[in-house]
């Protein structure tokens, strides 16, 4: 079934051709009616295509929109847990990040890293792992797990940006 | 049929004689299966000695132990056991190279394509671009009868030629446009006209070693510039007929220069496999009218 969408043995053969009788002798081939599915089918694809991208240039999100290197973030993370008594103790995320480290770094520290995916992805994996730790992780004493982004895009002045406080 | 109608119809459903979109399939194969055997880059093939191991197989590489973070939705999806992630990257090889040879293209294609959807939704960082546009192809030309030549199942296995229209050509073409117009919009910002983009992606070490040789000579802002206009032209002149071979040019050297300057997976080749898609279409050799250029 697959195959019919992309051959003319989709188009309906008995019908006549539909370029124009006038056709002079190097005219291009004629093309027969097509299925209004496969109409609907290439509606569908450019919808898909141009919706991600519009999404993601209004969004700053770089993911399925194709946004090449268009920023570079350069940041540094803090995790910290903050405990009933009102002290602050620093998360280690450990082994929980052995995975992800292999395409982004969110793991705390000194040590600045970076990303060319953006802001908004960057905010989005760190609540995410935020979320998963504190569910994960939290102590009977734990209330809450604290983000902290400090970051710079392409080098510019710093902005410190609290990203996550469960 | 109006003539808006009839040109839609024609640009979308044209007879095609398969010729470029096998050649596709042959490329687009072996993208993937230079990403299952690590073979890629500028910098990879210097190394190819280094190189010949099947690079997602080690216990490092396994990305789905501890956080996974699936997208939105797909909690549900099961992650693989390192074990099976490792039996589905041996399978998705040996898909790709039948795939490649068009062996069974239509189930080898569709298999292979599934795998790699599933890899790729298991978790958000399984994203990026290379990823994607890779992803989307190998739907396409697996949907699409693109075993129709150059294939083993037609040399081999006498499939016949299935009658053809240019529909997965189109979409390519559509793709390639697309990505080029959005990599030019998303650098219209300060920091690419000022180069300073640039210079951080040499500063936090997103480049190779070379690159700091380079931008040593050329200066930041210049690179910036070529890189912008290159792709701003590249969006436009690929769909002219008379700018296409210097577009063609223009991509093959960008494309090659970021893969001399940074590692970007199989994305530069994908790219400039892509270019087959592009020229005029080539009625199938059965139409009775006659065949000429459009």
């Amino acid at each position: 079934m697959a195959g019919a969408a992309w051959t003319r043995s989709a188009c309906s053969l008995s019908q006549p051709v539909t370029t124009r009788p006038a056709s002079p002798p190097t005219a291009r081939p004629p093309t027969r009616p097509v299925a209004p599915g496969w109409h609907l089918l290439v509606l569908v694809f450019l919808a898909s295509l141009f919706g991600c991208a519009l999404r993601g240039y209004a969004r700053g999100d770089v993911r399925y929109a194709w946004g090449m290197f268009a920023y570079e973030v350069h940041y540094q993370l803090d995790y910290m847990w903050l405990m009933a008594d009102g002290t602050r103790v620093p998360h280690d995320p450990g082994p929980d990040l052995r995975g992800v480290e292999q395409r982004v770094q969110i793991r705390n520290g000194a040590q600045w890293t970076s990303t060319f995916y953006s802001l908004p992805p960057l905010r989005d994996w760190i609540r995410s792992y935020v979320d998963y730790a504190y569910r994960t992780h939290a102590g009977p004493d734990a209330v809450a797990l604290e983000a902290t982004l400090r970051y710079q895009i392409a080098r510019g002045p710093t902005r410190v940006e609290l990203i996550a406080n469960y | 049929m109006s003539s808006w109608a009839e040109r839609w119809t024609r640009f979308w459903f044209a007879p095609d004689d398969g010729a470029r979109l096998g050649l596709l399939r042959i490329l687009i194969g072996t993208m993937l299966v230079l990403r299952q055997t690590g073979l890629f880059g500028l910098q990879g093939w210097a190394g190819l000695h280094r190189q010949l191991r099947l690079h997602e197989f080690s216990a490092a590489r396994y990305p789905y132990e501890g956080f996974r973070a699936p997208p939105l939705g797909l909690e549900w999806l099961p992650a693989p056991s390192f074990t099976q992630y490792q039996a589905l990257e041996l399978a998705l090889l040996a898909l790709a190279i039948l795939f490649t040879l068009g062996l069974f293209t239509r189930a080898t294609g569709g298999l292979a394509a599934l795998g790699s959807t599933y890899t790729f939704l298991l978790s958000q960082f399984g994203y990026s671009h290379h990823r994607l546009l890779l992803l989307v192809a190998l739907w396409i030309l697996a949907l699409s009868p693109s075993g129709g030549r150059y294939s083993l199942d037609r040399s081999w296995r006498h499939a016949p030629r299935p009658a053809m229209t240019v529909l997965p050509l189109r979409m390519f073409q559509v793709i390639v446009v697309t990505i080029y117009a959005c990599a030019t919009l998303f650098k219209l910002n300060a920091g690419w006209f000022s180069g300073q983009i640039l210079e951080a992606l040499v500063l936090d070490h997103r480049m190779r070693p070379i690159a700091t040789r380079i931008f040593a000579v050329v200066p930041y802002r210049l690179a910036s510039w070529a890189t912008l206009l290159s792709e701003g032209f590249l969006a436009i002149g690929i769909s002219v007929r008379r700018l296409r071979r210097l577009a063609v040019a223009v991509g093959i050297g960008l494309h090659l220069g970021i893969d001399l300057l940074m590692d970007v997976s199989t994305y530069s080749y994908t790219m400039i496999a892509l270019y087959v898609a592009f020229g005029a279409p080539r009625p199938d050799g059965t139409e009775t009218a006659p065949r000429s250029a459009t």
